[in-house]
């Protein structure tokens, strides 16, 4: 996993302005959010469709990061059909399949999907440095800068100790096995002591009480 | 014990070891030396099975290694120390960390404290068992890291710097253990004195090949 591995590239997409990038992507998902038609919803899929063909990004990693998404988006599916008060399509015994329900997943699926693509063909291509510089020269609370940058900070952070865990692990003749007993003696403490010292780092790296603006 | 036919390894588009050969037989006390950066790190991880090679034959313990698993089986066998002991330990207590690896291979809670006990006596660790591993001192986490492999009772040492950063009393007891044991191992180390003393060959690696220095 690497938050930032469609960040480096020389499109015009890359080379677009952070603000700007920030801005569209504020006003697509906004209009896609509150939009309740289907056709519009599967229109505006095609929009960071074309941006993540110009920006020239690895498609398959870009499709693996949409699986995950509609991982969570399945569970939609098997419930609202069943739920969903309308017309009733198919019976399965005492489970009733309703058409509102099917469509208004569709719906969801199709919003989801438009909404993360744009992200990634946007937000995804500009590294999240300049992210965070772009919303301090917007104007955004310091408060609110330093806590998205602590959060993007900490996830790469959690990720490598995963990482150096497993090797650690490895090394001493662990293979995972259905017996808990190996899990549970594994809860690294040291890495909630770092909690503090990362943040410290945070704000060095961002200046002190608020972000460098050049 | 481990033989190496042309591996290369490639990071960030350069190749960092470039056909690399290299044979380790048994009783071999060999010292890794080579500029920063150069893959000895690299090279360990590859025999180990942490890192995967672009290419190039493995052999270890006569039987080639390829997959996952061919892997597992030798790990029990070859003790690694990282260069970074915060990467090898990783368990709330001494005793935990050093009772993971017997336990791993099979050792019943009896046995492993009873290896525990052992090894870290033979360190001059006595009293550590409930200490805190994250709140050990550099050294301290050094010796604890040897003991986490010695535990294990390999057949072979391949141990990434273990010296550096090390006082020169605890730098001497890691000495007189290396010199004591009848183990196969590789050393890496920029430390010309302490491979002088331990090891019975020394290697260079550079430009992704090994010589013989």
């Amino acid at each position: 996993m690497d938050i930032e591995e469609f960040a480096l590239g020389n499109s015009f997409v890359h080379n677009l302005d952070p603000r700007v990038k920030i801005v569209c992507a504020l006003i697509f998902s906004t209009v896609v959010a509150v939009n309740h038609w289907i056709p519009a919803a599967a229109l505006a899929i095609v929009f960071p469709m074309a941006l993540i063909v110009a920006a020239r990004i690895n498609i398959r990693r870009v499709l693996s990061r949409l699986a995950v998404v509609n991982t969570f988006i399945l569970f939609l599916w098997i419930l609202l059909p069943f739920t969903f008060p309308g017309e009733v399509i198919y019976s399965l015994g005492p489970l009733e399949i309703h058409r509102e329900g099917l469509l208004y997943a569709l719906l969801i699926t199709l919003k989801s999907n438009a909404i993360v693509l744009m992200m990634i063909a946007l937000l995804g291509t500009s590294p999240v440095f300049n992210l965070v510089h772009a919303l301090s020269h917007m104007g955004i609370p310091d408060k609110l800068v330093h806590i998205f940058f602590f959060c993007f900070r900490y996830i790469h952070v959690i990720h490598e100790e995963y990482h150096r865990l497993a090797k650690a692990m490895k090394i001493r003749g662990f293979q995972a096995r259905s017996d808990i007993h190996p899990y549970l003696s594994n809860i690294r403490l040291s890495c909630w002591d770092d909690f503090g010292k990362e943040f410290r780092q945070v704000q060095e790296d961002i200046g002190r009480d608020e972000v460098p603006r050049i | 014990m481990i033989h190496l036919r042309n591996v290369r390894f490639k990071y960030n588009s350069q190749y960092i070891l470039n056909g690399l050969d290299l044979s380790v037989a048994p009783g071999d006390r060999i010292g890794l030396v080579g500029p920063n950066g150069s893959g000895k790190t690299t090279l360990c991880q590859i025999i180990m099975g942490l890192l995967p090679p672009e290419s190039g034959d493995i052999e270890i313990f006569g039987k080639a290694r390829v997959e996952e698993q061919d892997f597992q089986e030798i790990r029990g066998r070859i003790g690694f120390l990282f260069q970074d002991a915060d990467d090898q330990l990783f368990c709330p207590t001494v005793m935990e960390d050093v009772a993971f690896g017997p336990l791993n291979m099979g050792k019943s809670p009896t046995e492993a404290k009873r290896i525990v006990t052992e090894t870290l006596a033979s360190l001059n660790l006595k009293g550590f068992e409930e200490r805190i591993t994250y709140q050990l001192s550099g050294g301290e986490k050094r010796l604890v890291s040897l003991a986490t492999v010695l535990a294990m009772e390999p057949d072979m040492l391949i141990l990434d710097e273990p010296t550096s950063g090390l006082d020169e009393e605890t730098t001497e007891r890691i000495i007189h253990i290396l010199n004591e044991s009848h183990l196969t191992f590789i050393l890496i180390s920029h430390d010309r004195e302490f491979l002088e003393r331990t090891t019975n060959k020394i290697l260079k690696i550079k430009n992704g090949i090994i010589y013989e220095a």
